[in-house]
């Protein structure tokens, strides 16, 4: 009788448990705002990145957030950043910056007392050097690109560089607050080997965050500098990790998991916002699209089925189709959301009609009627081409759909081999660096068109962005390029898409930069 | 016997040599090419080019491998061909380890639960027990890994309230439905099993109690190896990438124990020992389970190898940096001297498991010693 008192007495001890272990999951708490202060150094914070990045080291670095770019900028920092809020380029390492009348020579001055991770100090000569291995030519990223605008460095004092530009760039600043900015210690650079420095350039940065450890492909973790020339730095220990999945990423920021997290996919920001995450968002102009290959042998070479294709895809359709109406649908080289750039031209309008028309009169002169249509095995890559697939079908296309290929094997085809006739693809222009990015894909001149488009008009165009002072002139030449792309398209847009940091009200005092990029030394935890 | 093991080491160089050759022709067919990823989306045709012919991706398939297999002799297995470049060696070194813990453990898990499982089924075939364990097993090989997987993120990691509901649940009526047994009068049973019964409910109480209370908070993904976070840490989040597959393999294996069990009970070793009123205990335990382990045995060496292979579906969903997904990611790379050197470690792994699986045969059955191979 004992023994089976002692069982009901348990079992209502279990019970009472389980009635007491209920969450408190659900709390929410307003995002915290300020910066960090000695008052609120401690914690430390997880983000969740998009992929694993190719080393530490910034050259070779394809220099977007998704892909490493804020991780190495919490180890280098950069000589000049880019302020999203007043959409002004600011000195970070650099005190100065300053041009000359006519922008080709830039005059900069480095702060005094920066220091390396191991205690060099940082020199112009220093400057000149890391940037020299930008513009080397084993280095094959965008940044090589950027480096080479640069045609001279002289190094004046041991704090002073002047560069003199292969020509007027009034924008030039934007490519010190890129990649090219992160100087690396040319000591150590040399002393270890640029691949073994990939993997650990402990002590070559200026950054506020030192390496402590890299495992490729599971995390990155991060200490932070307690002689930084910027500090004091508050978050103690960053730690980067890659989940699969905007769900799953999802999922880790409500466990609490991730603090931060970089998110691209538009239903997952959509819920992220609703929940009430804090949000740092980029928009990225033709962010999604139909690439045409204009080159002579393509079919699309023809300026009437390029016409014809753009008004057949529907912004909107596709919106409702693939994203559940959560994208920034259209069909306009820039979103009216850009801040700053949008002029108020809109694209191309739908009208299937046109493109019935316009594919007649293509196989009226002898072309086939049938079109490759290429895209990348992702969901929403599978999902774009076969809503695309039917607005083609829809004005009498005859469509090959080939989406069984990674996004590795499509970029292949795409910028190596050049074998394709249309492909789902975002070129992605941000208004911060907006020249630097168009030029590489848009100027008939550029090695790097990959979409085989002249258009001399363009070429003009991008020539006047280039030496563009004003942000009004930035506004005139885009809309001038709105109506360039209109008469002769290289995309069937449908639309801006957003890069999002989302991060948990824990986290304050974030810096949104350029491309993405969170800058965490004015980062701090709340209640650390 | 030990002409027998010696043979069996034997036999497994050239399994290793047709895996290899195997996997280097195969990725040949993989389309796919590592000079763009090493160059990005900005290359020129000429640097692409040069890529190609740095990376010796302009040479014959076979000529690659057989440079591989030269450094292989060496004790080079290479580095990876996109940035980071790393050696290959490493890599299989940091991943080989998450990998070997978790198949051990689910393994392990998996026979924790099989064997007394399989054991009362087959003694109680038929009756409640084996009836209600039969069912659960249908149902666990029925679910797919991943499926298990989510239900389990979803039930312990973002609702551990159920979680507590359900230990309880179980546990109160296991150890209710053990009570009232015991409150019977049945003539079968003397008052020494009924006395056992209830010290029995008890104990499921306890354990239910225990676990209420020292059940930790298990995290969603991601993996802390011992050496940096300590085992505690390590064994929280490796608990449930174990549970689903240990889970998963002891349905399997409990069908295969109770099938052979239920056998041996009807042997007349089994027969002879109960005429001679031997207690249940040893004759399940020390004279029908070992030769009952040969199917079990073979079964959970499978699994294990399986297991070694890597369960990339639920390396995915935990982030469980493992052979599993270094392999997938070495194909969607085209890295095929990473992809070479690990399936080679996991077919080595493999038939090395095998071949103990065979030398075990020595010991469950005396009577196979003498077999020649």
């Amino acid at each position: 009788m004992r023994l089976r008192k002692s069982v009901a007495a348990s079992s209502t001890i279990l019970v009472v448990l389980a009635a007491g272990c209920g969450s408190s999951a659900g709390d929410s708490v307003a995002v915290v705002s300020g910066v960090c202060t000695t008052d609120r150094v401690g914690g430390s914070v997880t983000q969740g990145t998009l992929l694993t990045p190719r080393g530490l080291d910034p050259v070779g670095q394809p220099g977007a957030a998704g892909s490493g770019g804020t991780e190495v900028q919490a180890l280098f920092d950069t000589l000049m950043t880019y302020n999203t809020e007043s959409q002004q380029y600011e000195p970070q390492v650099a005190e100065t910056l300053t041009p000359s009348e006519d922008f080709t020579v830039w005059t900069m001055t480095l702060r005094d007392g920066v220091r390396y991770g191991n205690g060099d100090a940082l020199t112009a000569d220093d400057v000149k050097q890391s940037i020299e291995r930008h513009q080397s030519p084993s280095n094959t990223q965008v940044s090589r690109g950027e480096a080479l605008t640069i045609a001279s460095m002289d190094v004046l004092d041991p704090l002073t560089v002047r560069f003199t530009l292969d020509g007027a760039y009034p924008a030039f600043p934007h490519v010190l607050a890129t990649d090219v900015g992160m100087v690396t210690n040319p000591r150590i650079v040399e002393a270890m080997g640029p691949e073994q420095f990939a993997l650990n350039p402990r002590g070559a940065g200026v950054g506020p965050y030192e390496l402590e450890k890299y495992a490729p492909g599971e995390e990155i973790v991060m200490s932070a500098k307690h002689d930084y020339w910027g500090g004091p730095v508050c978050i103690q220990t960053l730690r980067f990790i890659s989940i699969p999945g905007a769900e799953g990423t999802l999922d880790a920021l409500r466990t609490g998991e991730l603090d931060v997290a970089l998110l691209r996919e538009p239903p997952a920001i959509a819920e992220a916002r609703e929940e009430g995450l804090g949000s740092l968002s980029t928009l990225y102009n033709y962010g999604e699209g139909v690439v045409m290959n204009s080159a002579a042998s393509r079919p699309t070479a023809d300026v009437r089925l390029r016409k014809a294709i753009v008004a057949a895809v529907d912004p909107e359709a596709v919106n409702k189709r693939v994203f559940n109406g959560t994208a920034l649908a259209t069909s306009a080289l820039i979103h009216e959301d850009t801040p700053g750039l949008y002029s108020g031209e809109s694209g191309p309008s739908y009208d299937p009609d046109l493109a019935r028309t316009l594919v007649n009169e293509a196989r009226n002169s002898g072309w086939n009627g049938t079109i490759r249509l290429l895209a990348d095995n992702s969901p929403i890559r599978i999902n774009e081409a076969i809503a695309v697939k039917a607005l083609l079908e829809n004005v009498g296309f005859t469509v090959e759909l080939d989406n069984d290929k990674s996004l590795a094997e499509v970029l292949g085809k795409v910028a190596s081999d050049r074998d394709y006739d249309l492909v789902i693809w975002g070129p992605n222009y941000t208004n911060e660096g907006l020249w630097a990015l168009m030029n590489r894909q848009l100027n008939s001149q550029s090695k790097s068109n990959y979409y085989g488009y002249a258009d001399s008009r363009m070429d003009e165009a991008l020539a006047a962005l280039r030496t563009a002072t004003t942000p009004e002139q930035e506004r005139e030449i885009v809309a001038r390029m709105q109506v360039v792309l209109d008469d002769s398209p290289v995309i069937a847009n449908f639309a801006a898409y957003e890069e999002d940091n989302v991060h948990s009200s824990r986290v304050g005092g974030l810096l949104l930069t350029r491309g993405s990029v969170l800058r965490y030394d004015k980062a701090f935890v709340a209640g650390a | 016997m030990m002409h027998r093991v010696a043979a069996l080491f034997v036999r497994i160089i050239p399994v290793l040599i047709l895996v290899s050759l195997g996997t280097a022709f195969l990725i040949e067919l993989v389309p796919g090419d590592p000079a763009v990823a090493v160059v990005g989306a900005e290359g020129t045709p000429e640097q692409y080019a040069a890529a190609r012919e740095a990376l010796g991706l302009d040479r014959p398939w076979f000529v690659r491998y057989f440079d591989w297999i030269g450094g292989l002799l060496r004790g080079d297995l290479g580095r990876t061909l996109v940035p980071p470049v790393q050696d290959v060696a490493s890599l299989i070194a940091s991943r080989l380890p998450v990998t070997l813990e978790i198949a051990v453990l689910s393994v392990a898990f998996a026979l924790a639960i099989s064997i007394p499982a399989g054991t009362w089924s087959a003694y109680r075939y038929g009756r409640a027990f084996d009836r209600v364990a039969s069912g659960i097993s249908f149902g666990l090989i029925s679910i797919p890994s991943f499926v298990l997987a989510l239900m389990f993120i979803y039930l312990v990691v973002f609702t551990p309230e159920s979680v507590t509901v359900l230990i309880v649940a179980v546990s109160a009526t296991a150890a209710v439905g053990l009570a009232s047994a015991a409150r019977r009068n049945n003539a079968a049973s003397t008052a020494r099993e009924r006395r056992n019964r209830i010290l029995a409910a008890i104990g499921i109480l306890a354990v239910g109690v225990v676990l209420v209370l020292v059940m930790p908070d298990f995290p969603r993904q991601g993996f802390v190896r011992i050496g940096e976070g300590g085992l505690g840490e390590n064994l929280r989040t490796v608990a449930l990438p174990v549970l689903v597959l240990g889970l998963a393999e002891s349905a399997q294996l409990t069908r295969v124990l109770r099938s052979d069990m239920s056998t041996t009970l009807k042997d007349d070793f089994v027969l002879a020992s109960r005429a001679q009123g031997m207690p249940t205990r040893h004759i399940l335990l020390k004279e029908a389970l070992r030769p009952s382990t040969f199917s079990l045995v073979t079964v959970a060496g499978i699994s294990f190898g399986r297991l070694l292979g890597g369960t990339v579906i639920v390396e995915t969903i935990f982030r469980l940096p493992g052979m599993g997904t270094l392999i997938v990611e070495s194909v969607a790379r085209k890295e095929f001297m990473v992809l070479q050197a690990a399936v080679l470690t996991v077919a080595a792994l493999y038939v090395l498991v095998n071949a103990l699986v065979d030398i075990s045969y020595l010991y469950l059955d005396p009577r196979t010693r003498h077999v020649r191979v």
